[in-house]
């Protein structure tokens, strides 16, 4: 049961770190180079 | 000229051995017992730059400050040097990382090239050090704001201005980065022990702030290295429990305090500490008072001559912050500690890790935005062991510093000294993925790559307008004449050579180009009221500019002031006008 519950957790965190990354490039780098 | 030129570029080389061997000779007879070489050296040149800042503030304000002051001290460092070899372990480091790394530093390196143009270098961070050689002496300058600031720094940058080399000035700063950098190795490779010592490091120095002011005379990063050695001797101190390493946590703090108010904020959360750790151990309270004492004397010792004399020159120790409770001459607009950001409601700190990635402008600006992996890996902090004190006390000075930074100035910038341990908790969350098998370990450590990979992205597109002028493939005059409104104007100045010493009446603060003494019109009016005393005699307000000694005015048409444009009907001679500035000879 833990380790499932750690693995849920380490999911999150990896999507979370993707969809991080793709705002990231989507908002701020794109922005800035597009304008 | 090529000697010149030699010592401009081996300026931060020389400068590193010599606070060495102050640093040396200072720490010599306390026989501290640090933990490796790269301690030894992170700490001795810290403490080496503070005695060698503070010698030259001495001699500064006894009226002093020629260039060969400087250049006697920097001298005499050396003789005092004992140099070692200092091993640096690589273990199992990603070369990938390493690379990244480099050349993010590469890139900030190239920028070290590139003439100085930011309002903050121009207007004080190398202009007082000019001003003061030139007056040969460090003082209170009623028009000008900034000289009753701690200005430790500033006496820094001498060595590149007398040298008239921004080059040389910025590589100062430059060196205070990596400084951080190795003071963050021996943090947590000695005090952190599970954790790869590089990565903090490494990540410290791609972050896109630091990558950003590592190429510039500012005194960030000079506050933050003074801060992190401060915390450092603390965490020693906790673990041997020896009052020196409280002296030298007071006295690194007492640098820092001499390089930006700002440091105010981290020596209260150093005291916090200490007087955390004393619970911890189950101390009296007496012991607890007495190390509080020790740290906080050391501090006012180091750093007390900096607001003793801001308080004898404006009546406030902290001009020009915090007037309106502790007073000041009022010469200029008082500054506000707060202003910026998305306000100081709940909702904009709980909101605040979101904005200050996705919207860094209102925080000081994009140059000095800090990249997103920070929000992407300190939700991670959950998996930290939350019973190992260090990683506490790691967390602890992250997470105060970061509500004091929120009720105060939102300015990234100024949460800078936190960063290293910002870093500390990224690599530590990245750690304890590693230590997870399969796809989790591998999936974390690719995430990360992709983040320096951005920071360098970053670092690169920084290059875009710049990288000629530090390739030397346009000329340092074509880039400043089409970057800096101030330079053309200052160039056609300095060729004028007058008789008498130069000196301008001037509504533009970025002074640093003219070869003069630039009085701000600004703070001349506040101080003197011209604009009221003589609002229907333009004419007598010119012979009193005579009197005062002033030989030239300086116009800024995009901030007129309707009796300076009445005066220079009066008599003085347009010299020179370009679509910025008029520029008029008083005689």
């Amino acid at each position: 049961m833990k380790a499932l519950k750690t693995n849920r957790a380490a999911i999150f965190f990896v999507i979370w770190n993707f969809v991080v990354i793709y705002f990231y490039i989507t908002f701020v780098l794109l922005k800035r180079v597009g304008g | 000229m090529i000697f010149r030129l030699l010592l401009s570029f081996f300026l931060p080389f020389l400068l590193l051995f010599s606070t060495w061997g102050w640093g040396t000779l200072a720490l010599g007879s306390l026989r501290f017992n640090f933990v490796g070489k790269s301690e030894d050296f992170f700490l001795k040149v810290l403490i080496g730059f503070g005695v060698l800042g503070s010698l030259l503030l001495v001699f500064g304000l006894a009226g002093f400050f020629y260039p060969a002051t400087l250049w006697i001290f920097l001298v005499l460092g050396l003789v005092f040097l004992k140099p070692e070899k200092i091993k640096i372990q690589r273990r199992s480091e990603s070369l990938i990382l390493i690379i990244l790394a480099e050349l993010t530093l590469f890139c900030a390196a190239l920028r070290l090239n590139v003439p100085v143009t930011t309002a903050d270098e121009l207007s004080y961070h190398l202009y007082l050090p000019k001003i003061f050689l030139l007056k040969h002496t460090i003082f209170y300058w009623p028009y000008h704001v900034n000289s009753a600031f701690p200005l430790l720094a500033e006496i820094f940058y001498s060595y590149g201005v007398s040298l008239a080399s921004a080059f040389s000035a910025k590589s100062v700063h430059f060196i205070f980065g990596i400084l951080t950098s190795f003071g963050l190795y021996s943090l947590s490779r000695a005090s952190l022990k599970d954790l790869s010592p590089w990565r903090a490091a490494l990540l410290f120095l791609t972050v896109p702030i630091v990558n950003h002011q590592m190429a510039l005379a500012n005194n960030d990063l000079i506050l933050t290295a003074f801060l992190l050695g401060a915390y450092l001797a603390i965490f020693r101190w906790q673990e041997r429990g020896e009052k020196k390493w409280l002296f030298l946590a007071g006295a690194l703090s007492g640098f820092a305090m001499g390089v930006k108010y700002l440091a105010l904020f981290a020596v209260g959360i150093q005291t916090l500490l200490i007087i955390a750790i004393g619970f911890s151990e189950k101390k009296r309270f007496q012991e607890i008072l007495s190390d509080v004492v020790v740290f906080g004397l050391s501090v006012i010792a180091v750093s007390g001559v900096w607001y003793v004399r801001s308080y004898l020159s404006t009546g406030n120790p902290f001009y020009p912050y915090l007037t309106h409770r502790l007073g000041g001459t009022g010469l200029e607009n008082p500054l506000q500690l707060e202003g910026k950001g998305f306000g100081k409601s709940l909702r904009a700190l709980l909101l605040l890790p979101w904005h200050v990635t996705f919207s860094p402008e209102p925080f000081g600006g994009a140059g000095n935005q800090w990249g997103p992996i920070f929000l992407g890996f300190l939700p991670g902090v959950f998996f930290l062991k939350k019973d190992e004190k260090p990683w506490k006390l790691v967390l602890g000075i992250a997470i105060l510093s970061f509500i004091l930074w929120f009720y105060s100035k939102q300015n990234l910038r100024f949460l800078l000294p936190a960063l290293p341990f910002f870093c500390l908790i990224v690599s530590g969350v990245l750690e304890r993925f590693e230590k997870k098998s399969g796809w989790v370990s591998g999936t974390v450590r690719f995430l990360f790559m992709i983040f320096i990979a951005l920071h360098l992205g970053i670092a690169i597109f920084r290059l875009r307008d710049v990288g000629r002028v530090s390739l030397a493939l346009e000329s340092r005059e074509n880039y400043l004449t089409r970057t800096e409104p101030t330079y053309p104007v200052a160039s056609y100045f300095n060729h004028l050579n007058p008789q008498t010493a130069p000196k301008i009446l001037s509504q533009e603060h970025r002074a640093y180009y003219f070869n003069a003494e630039v009085v701000r019109e600004r703070a001349y009016r506040r101080l003197t009221h011209y604009d009221v005393r003589y609002a229907r005699d333009p004419g007598e307000f010119y012979k009193l500019l005579l009197k005062e000694g002033f030989t030239h005015l300086l116009i800024s048409k995009s901030n007129r002031v309707d009796l300076l444009g009445e005066v220079a009907k009066k008599g003085p001679h347009l010299i020179y006008e370009d679509p910025h500035y008029f520029l008029y000879q008083l005689m």
